[in-house]
């Protein structure tokens, strides 16, 4: 991997710039679909899922390009693209989410509430430390999904891993399209055992020793 | 007939069946009683090979089942469970009919022979264009008996069949099942543990603790007037 | 900045849609590719997927390709087949890539439609003296069709969504109106080609979630009772 060497400080600030353009969507993403899951009134649900469904359905480079004439953006750079990526966070972890806190069992819940905790006690203890294998199994999925979404922000001029793609096939060097997909894979999967680590700190309760208890 | 000789299976460590023989005789309801656990079903399913045993053997009217091809071995025997597994995406005539029609039976003659058994374990023809999710327990539970017949077995397998239906209706389909067992003559294993059940059903009841150990075998009515032990009588309730 | 008006006016010019270029044109394109790839997708996973399912066994394969394929950016996939198999052949190297996109999604529906299906079914039918094809013509199959259909949904997807990327690798698809719009600053191209893009999309998602529902009450009717 001689390209890969030579190149590795440009390889890397691409990296940086490829991890922000994915984690800054996956946050605003994961907030607003949790908002929309706990704030909308449950007539509105079924309206937002299917919205939501269907904007996951429109490809990502149409979408960067659709924006700048719904909200006013420029076409190029990377506002479009962060903000297209966080409406697909959105619109993935709106039904993870949805779920995620639907699985939490009804009778634990009722029991915790008749014992006289506050809403919001309830949610603290009971409901979100539940809810958290379906939160970080969704997360998981959005997130590898962005990572890899993000190399086309390429095509409207972000500077990112998916540059690798557009000039190694313009210049013809098959080395440096195989570093992109190799940091990006790397990249995905750390961001994944990452937030797989995360899940198992955040539920001692479901590690196989505790069971056995 | 068919005739457990010393069989036995494992499962890792742990015996589900240890050195077990039996004989259910022909034209008879051998009904197996016991503990969950004991090693019923593990016993049932030895006999249409979804079980192979790690030991011993089971012969039907002689045979080795061991030498019996297993899909041609099922098609002469019928399996009723507790959960019914019938195809939710078929309608109740065509889960009856299904088998027959894969078994070569012509579409006539496994129609013919469907209506005849859905009429026989009691489900009206206004029934048999719906779903099995339309149905009652009880009632898919009929369907699962005429399922089971629709290859025109001798022997039949039933692994506590009535468990999930009402009390009421459990008392109904004993009924019928005797009644259809006498009609055609069948060799009939039946599993329960509902005690009520296996004195009102069996010719010969079969006690069994962990490891399908027979405690005691015999007619009820001797059971019940001679139980061998303690295990026995608690079991059935005396 | 550009306005509806221009947009509408593109839209409906038939110029636009007619020619090599022309939307018509690119719109059979862009289907072509993604349905040719999706069945030769479908003939490859859905064998290996009820396989593995009815069977038990390379369960931790279909685990691995699902979490794998996951990862890897399908952009970039797309551009190092074609790299490495010639610009020549790229009309096979992009089918090629797209088929590789469609199998992980494909492959789940087919194995967890069949793992979905009630033990007790399943055994119930090996117990009549099903064979295993038979099993899995009358049971497996049909009972799985809903979640395969929903893995067909996922792969559309991101196969229609990876052809658009097509032209940049010398291919047509409805792409080109975007990324030549892109490079001509002709907004009312862009948006107007990204607007069949999104018609697109949307309406196949609809018909296979439509398809996937439909096959999915099939089984539910089993459930009002038990
Ligand atoms: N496939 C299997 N794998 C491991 N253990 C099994 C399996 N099937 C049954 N067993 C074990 O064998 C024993 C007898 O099971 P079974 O025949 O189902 O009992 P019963 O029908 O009397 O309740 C149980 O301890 C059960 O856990
Ligand atoms: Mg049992």
């Amino acid at each position: 991997m001689e390209w890969a060497a030579k190149n590795f400080d440009f390889v890397l600030e691409l990296s940086v710039t490829h991890l922000l353009i994915s984690l800054v969507p996956l946050v605003l993403g994961s907030v607003l679909a949790f908002a929309l899951v706990r704030l909308t009134p449950l007539k509105l649900a079924g309206t937002i899922g299917t919205t939501f469904s269907a904007i996951y359905a429109i490809p990502s480079l149409a979408v960067f390009v659709a924006l700048p004439a719904v909200i006013g953006t420029s076409y190029l750079g990377p506002t479009n693209v962060v903000i297209a990526l966080s409406i697909y966070v959105a619109a993935a972890m709106f039904f993870s989410i949805r779920d995620a806190f639907s699985q939490v069992s009804k009778p634990t819940v009722f029991i915790a509430r008749a014992q006289g905790l506050s809403p919001l006690q309830l949610f603290v203890h009971v409901e979100l430390p539940l809810a958290i294998p379906g939160l970080i199994a969704g997360l998981r999925v959005a997130a590898a999904s962005t990572v890899s979404m993000a190399s086309i922000g390429a095509i409207v001029g972000v500077r990112n891993l998916g540059y690798l793609f557009l000039d190694g096939f313009q210049r013809k060097i098959p080395e440096e399209i195989l570093t992109g997909l190799f940091a990006i894979f790397i990249i995905g999967i750390a961001l994944d055992l990452g937030l797989w680590a995360l899940g198992k700190v955040l539920t001692p309760w479901t590690r196989r020793s505790a069971q056995r208890v | 007939m068919i005739e457990f000789i010393d069989v036995t299976k494992t499962y890792g460590e742990d015996s589900a069946v240890c050195d077990f023989s039996l004989i259910a005789p022909s034209g008879k309801i051998t009904v197996l009683m016991g503990l969950s656990g004991s090693g019923k079903t593990t016993l049932l399913r030895a006999v249409n090979k979804l079980v192979q045993p790690t030991a011993g053997s089971v012969l039907i009217d002689g045979n080795d089942i061991a030498d019996l091809d297993s899909v041609v071995l099922r098609r002469s025997i019928g399996y009723v469970m507790q959960e019914v597994g019938l195809l939710p995406h078929k309608s109740v005539l065509d889960n009856v009919t299904l088998i027959a029609n894969i078994a070569g039976q012509t579409k006539d003659e496994a129609l013919n022979n469907a209506l005849e058994l859905l009429e026989l374990v009691g489900i009206d023809d206004s029934f048999h264009n719906r779903f099995p999710g339309q149905l009652s327990g009880g009632q898919q539970q009929r369907v699962g008996v005429a399922r089971a017949l629709a290859i025109k077995p001798n022997i039949l397998l039933m692994d506590e069949p009535f468990g999930s239906v009402d009390p009421i209706v459990r008392e109904e389909l004993q009924d019928e099942l005797i009644r259809i067992q006498r009609q055609l003559s069948l060799t009939i294993i039946l599993v329960t543990h509902d005690r009520y059940e296996a004195i009102k059903l069996a010719d010969q009841l079969v006690v069994l603790s962990k490891g399908a150990k027979i405690e005691q075998a015999g007619a009820p009515k001797d059971l019940i007037e001679k139980p061998a032990n303690k295990f026995v009588q608690k079991l059935l309730g005396l | 900045m550009f306005s509806i008006g221009e947009l509408f006016d593109w839209l409906t010019d038939a110029e636009n849609w007619t020619g090599r270029y022309g939307l018509a044109n690119l719109f059979v394109e862009h289907l072509t590719l993604t349905l040719v790839s999706l069945a030769i997708a479908g003939l490859l996973a859905i064998p290996i997927g009820v396989a593995i399912g009815q069977s038990g066994r390379g369960e931790t394969l279909v685990i691995a390709i699902s979490s794998a394929s996951r990862a890897i950016p399908t952009m970039g996939l797309m551009f190092a087949l074609v790299m490495f198999m010639g610009v020549e052949f790229r009309q096979f190297a992009v089918v090629l890539a797209l088929v590789g996109i469609a199998i992980p999604p494909v492959l789940a529906g087919a194995y967890a439609g069949i793992k979905s299906i009630p033990i007790v079914i399943r055994e119930g039918a090996r117990a009549q003296g099903m064979t295993t094809l038979q099993q899995i013509r009358h049971v497996g199959l049909p009972l799985s069709a809903s979640s395969i259909a929903g893995g067909f949904k996922i792969a559309y997807l991101q196969v229609v969504s990876t052809v658009v990327l097509a032209p940049l690798v010398g291919l047509g698809g409805l792409g080109f109106g975007v990324i030549q719009g892109l490079a001509l600053r002709d907004f009312a191209q862009l948006t107007g080609s990204a607007v069949v893009i999104v018609l697109l999309s949307i309406t196949g998602e609809r018909l296979l979630a439509k398809a996937q529902g439909k096959l999915d009450r099939r089984l539910t009717q089993s459930k009002i009772n038990r």
